[in-house]
């Protein structure tokens, strides 16, 4: 049903949308949402949460699973979806996002529609202890000055061959504690829930994300380094970048640490100056090993984007909480499929006021139409009463206490019933 | 004597700073810039913080708080915090026997403090006045309390009052002045 503007209503929307139509569209719709929760392309293949749409054409109209069953076959566990989408004259708002087990869904328009559970996580690549490096270097491709420092040492270049095979004995030393130290290793990326958040109010959009403990972090043998801390409430089209030095410095540190251990054994007999050189050829080696590893992430070519935001028109908004994309040569570099994840996508707007189609002006000896008043409130019930006084119950439980039956008295009490005035 | 007369006017002051903590005549407010949803609402006089979620009318144009009676609602039909004119219209339960978000709204007087809690911040309010009004007076005056073509983006705060021991007869509206966002400048307790 359509009802007539007052005139400063008119007047304001006109202001507001220079140029925008204040009609109702074709179809009479005036007011439009969606949201979807979850679209997971891994590859050619992709599935999605659904969507839930809502309209207004005088009426709201809303379609969908506002809280659909988790996609199966998913490299995570979720625990819970939701997105719902509400539209009203002159106002859409729509809220979608993921939580961990445990999660809960919230009446959209309290500002949030979900709150977290426990921690989802997914492997975004795996480190190798093999693809590190931890191997000795040819002897003829080590630097001159290693050579010309060894030389004196072991009285020949003939027997560096003997020294590599002590230092081979020390690495393979080395890579078992290391194993031990950190076992597979691998980046991972947690939260406890993620939503994305939009509404149009008098022509006016905004949206948000919400982001509830997450980010990336490296783990293995029993040990989580953070690598990444995602803001809460991050500004529109926040980039992540992920800065993996400290993973550098973590790994390095520990193959420094039992290189020294390592050789110091091994080469005991070895002059202490030359085996520092030496310790740290290898640790150079593993540092180009890791990096080579860690590029594509370094690179930022696992591009993460945070309350990713566009304004399709000037009165609408589509907001996602989360898109994150394995990049054409970053798939590339690390074996892995094009990955497009978006969680929290939400649009809504246009949201209009209704306003009747144009008329021809009146005749002006007519009577103008008589205006419909929008719909207000005309009484409010927000009176409870306990039934408890007027019914003579309130000596219920004194009474069942007098007789011995407390638990029941309780029982009864907490039992009764409380109806609106 | 004397020491306990000192100890209790200690306490007195404890308590009066304390609820200074709360609103402080040096606050500073903002403009909002942007209209946003009611999530929350704050009322240190009458020790009232509670959620607030959107409700609807029924068809009979009843507006019926949500069915928590610890949670206030907010009118959909009414402007939220910072639109451009019209009114903010919450609404909570008063049970006759206690228990209910706004009993004591009655008691507000006027200069006293409101906030809601937006996505945009807190947003503050000063009581311009409280009325008590029958149902009937109540619908008679709908439009001056509902409508949304003036107001000047105030809010306005409606529950039930008058129990008989049957029914509730009245209802209480109190009317606040919209002061704006409070700008963060020191750690405060709403």
């Amino acid at each position: 049903m359509l009802r007539r503007p007052r005139p400063l209503l008119v007047a304001g929307l006109a202001a507001l949308v220079v140029g925008a139509p204040v009609a109702a569209y074709a179809d009479g719709v005036t007011s439009r949402s969606d949201a979807t929760a979850l679209t997971v392309a891994v590859a050619d293949n992709g599935q999605d949460s659904g969507t839930v749409t809502a309209t207004y054409d005088g009426q709201e109209s809303v379609s969908g699973e506002t809280t659909p069953a988790i996609p199966s076959g998913g490299f995570v566990e979720l625990g819970v979806l939701t997105q719902q989408a509400t539209a009203t004259n002159g106002r859409s708002a729509a809220c979608a996002g993921v939580a961990g087990a445990g999660g809960g869904v919230v009446q959209i328009g309290d500002g949030s529609c979900l709150t977290p559970g426990d921690t989802v996580s997914g492997s975004l690549t795996d480190l190798s202890l093999d693809g590190l490096g931890l191997e000795a270097p040819p002897t003829d491709e080590l630097p001159p000055e290693l050579v010309d420092a060894l030389e004196p040492v072991l009285e020949g270049a003939d027997q560096l061959d003997a020294v590599r095979d002590q230092v081979d004995a020390a690495i393979d030393q080395v890579r078992g504690p290391l194993e031990e130290q950190f076992g597979e290793l691998g980046l991972v990326a947690r939260f406890d829930a993620i939503e994305g958040r939009c509404t149009v109010d008098d022509g006016q959009p905004s949206g948000s994300a919400s982001i509830a403990n997450a980010g990336v972090v490296l783990v293995g043998g029993g040990q989580t380094l953070p690598v990444v801390s995602l803001p809460a409430n991050p500004p529109p089209n926040t980039e992540v970048v992920t800065d993996l030095s400290d993973v550098l410095d973590v790994l390095l540190g520990a193959v420094s640490t039992q290189l020294q251990v390592g050789l110091d054994g091994a080469l005991a007999d070895v002059d202490e100056a030359v085996v520092a050189q030496l310790r740290e050829q290898l640790v150079a080696g593993v540092r180009d090993n890791l990096e080579d590893q860690l590029a594509p992430l370094e690179e930022n070519l696992l591009r993460i984007t945070l309350n990713e935001q566009t304004r399709p028109t000037s009165d609408s908004i589509r907001v996602t909480a989360l898109h994150a994309q394995v990049l054409p040569a970053a798939a590339e570099a690390i074996d892995a499929p094009l990955v497009d994840a978006r969680v929290g996508a939400v649009g809504c707007g246009p949201a209009d006021r209704v306003v009747s189609e144009a008329a021809p002006a009146p005749e002006p000896e007519a009577a103008p139409p008589p205006a419909a008043q929008p719909r207000i409130p005309t009484a409010v019930s927000a009176g409870v009463a306990g039934e408890r006084d007027e019914q003579g119950l309130g000596l219920l439980p004194w009474l069942t206490l007098a007789v011995g039956a407390g638990a029941a008295g309780a029982a009864g009490w907490s039992a009764l019933r409380r109806h609106r005035a | 004597m004397s020491d306990r007369l000192l100890g209790g006017l200690v306490l007195v002051a404890l308590f009066v700073g304390g609820l200074a903590l709360g609103f402080g005549e040096d606050d500073e407010f903002a403009p909002m810039s942007a209209p946003a949803t009611p999530t929350r609402l704050v009322v240190p006089s009458l020790d009232l913080r509670a959620p607030v979620v959107p409700v609807r009318l029924d068809d009979d144009g009843v507006l019926d708080p949500p069915d928590d009676e610890r949670v206030v609602g907010w009118w959909q039909g009414s402007r939220r915090p910072g639109a451009e004119g019209g009114q903010t219209v919450l609404t909570g339960h008063t049970v006759h026997d206690g228990g209910g978000v706004m009993d004591r709204l009655g008691r507000l007087d006027a200069g006293e403090r409101i906030a809601l809690g937006t996505e945009a911040g807190r947003v503050v309010y000063e009581v311009e006045r409280t009325e008590t009004l029958t149902k009937a007076e109540l619908a008679a005056a709908n439009k001056e309390i509902f409508a949304q073509d003036h107001g000047g983006n105030r809010l306005v705060l409606i529950t039930c009052t008058g129990w008989d021991g049957q029914d509730f007869t009245e209802n209480v509206v109190v009317y606040a002045e919209q002061l704006g966002l409070r700008k963060q400048t020191a750690k405060r307790t709403v």
